[in-house]
């Protein structure tokens, strides 16, 4: 007697047509209910039209300043996330080597952490120039954030490897290049994800309190002050497509990175 | 240099896993530790290849370089075949190539280890050790997951690539031992 068994894949996935279809349609039925919230409160002034804050985006697109502000307030945030993963990394690497580092290190990194933003950009607006206050507070929210992951992925090293390069006497560099590297950069792409969004959100918040020069944060401030809520809207738009871009073209990179690695993110 | 181990005594935990057990093994020589699991085998393995410390006694072992066939194949995943052992061994591609090659695996070179099979991966694990040049090759059941066929070839082409370097060989099966070429077949209780 023969048998033969036919595997049926019930649980295909849908083509990349039907998954753009699903999240436009996501992305109406969100305006739709944004329009009705517009309809029922009947106030411009609380609560502004999908349809006005694309007008006023356009119009605002078309002057050099928008971009001069967008631009510079996206320099801004990247000089303080990249920062941050430097410095987080390096005191990760440094911790997970010598103990004094680790005890020296953690208390701060704990205060980091547990101190609320508004307290850091009062005081950063205290020690610094309006600039660098937002590159501070980006700086200070991705360096917990990556420290920790990294110290984690670190620790989380498969012993039996390392043991296995000390029996093959494997060099430091092909240690580092050949294990380290591969079985931390997974941590350290999920903290450089979780970080860019933290940076965003702070360093727009301290440009904000702060009211620097040339960027979207002083724009949202004199939206607020002359109770311009289109331009709130509109602005508060842009800092969700830069984000939303930023964050796309970081996954493209780790993408990329973790072929060259042979990881999976 | 002979390999000297004098009372040396390891436990992990309350577990006593070797006591006071002493060995001589001569240069080129090639040993066999026999025995059922637990009896201490990967442990002493461990303490030679300084993986893992003795709680007491003396280990002489000025025995140049040593390589070892894990138990666990301990592959980089994220490098392929042929560079697992070029990047762990030290070795020219040519000489991965020649071993992989010899351990039947011509076809999987640039494989990864997460589309190997046990055995694959376990000559892959084979040929790293091989590929190092060591003086002494420590080999902790290196012939596990092959068929005996396969396990027959396999021995054979250990056998030659081991020929003058000193070989301690952990195993259940004798048959193994007797095929390696061991001098001598030290049983564990």
């Amino acid at each position: 007697m023969t048998r033969s068994t036919t595997l049926v894949n019930d649980t295909k996935k849908p083509n990349k047509l039907k998954r753009i279809a699903i999240k436009t349609a996501v992305a109406a039925l969100w305006l739709v209910l944004w329009q009705l919230v517009c309809v029922i409160v009947d106030m411009e002034l609380l609560v502004v039209s999908p349809l006005t804050v694309l007008q006023r985006l356009i119009e605002l697109a078309q002057t050099p300043e928008f971009w001069l502000y967008s631009v510079k307030s996206l320099g801004r945030i990247t000089a303080g996330f990249a920062l941050g993963g430097i410095v987080g990394t390096t005191l990760a690497v440094l911790c997970s080597k010598f103990r004094f580092a680790r005890e020296f290190f953690t208390p701060a990194i704990t205060i980091i952490k547990s101190t609320p933003v508004a307290s850091f950009i009062i005081l950063a607006l205290v020690w610094l120039t309006g600039t660098y206050v937002p590159i501070f507070i980006g700086f200070l929210m991705v360096l917990p954030v990556i420290y920790s992951n990294v110290f984690q992925g670190i620790a989380e090293v498969d012993p039996k490897l390392l043991e296995m390069a000390q029996v093959f006497r494997m060099s430091r560099v092909k240690k580092l290049t050949k294990i380290y590297i591969p079985s931390v950069l997974p941590y350290f792409m999920a903290a450089c994800r979780t970080a860019l969004g933290l940076a965003w959100k702070a360093g727009v918040a301290a440009e904000v309190i702060g009211v620097t020069k040339d960027s979207i944060g002083r724009q949202l401030y004199y939206s607020k002050i002359y109770i311009e809520t289109a331009d709130l809207f509109a602005w508060t738009v842009v800092v969700i497509l830069l984000s939303i871009a930023l964050e796309k073209i970081f996954m493209l990179c780790a993408d990329k990175i973790c072929a060259a690695f042979h990881l999976s993110k | 240099m002979p390999i000297i181990l004098n009372n040396i005594c390891k436990s992990f935990g309350e577990k006593k896993v070797l006591e006071n057990f002493s060995l001589e093994v001569n240069d080129g020589e090639r040993i066999c530790l026999l025995g059922s699991s637990g009896g201490g085998k990967t442990t002493l393995l461990n303490i030679i290849s300084g993986v893992i410390a003795p709680d007491s006694g003396n280990l002489q072992c000025n025995c140049g370089k040593i390589s070892y066939i894990f138990q666990e194949y301990r592959l980089l995943p994220w490098v392929d075949a042929a560079e697992n052992i070029t990047a762990s061994a030290g070795c020219t591609n040519e000489l991965a190539e020649e071993l992989l090659n010899a351990m039947e695996l011509s076809g999987d070179m640039h494989s990864y280890p997460d589309s190997l099979s046990g055995g694959m991966k376990q000559r892959v694990n084979i040929a790293r050790a091989l590929a190092a040049g060591a003086d002494t090759i420590l080999m902790d059941e290196p012939f596990k997951g092959l068929d005996p066929a396969l396990k027959a070839r396999i021995i054979a082409v250990v056998d030659r690539y081991c020929s003058g370097r000193t070989v301690i060989l952990v195993t259940h099966d004798r048959c193994e031992a007797e095929l390696l070429n061991c001098t001598r077949i030290y049983e564990f209780e």
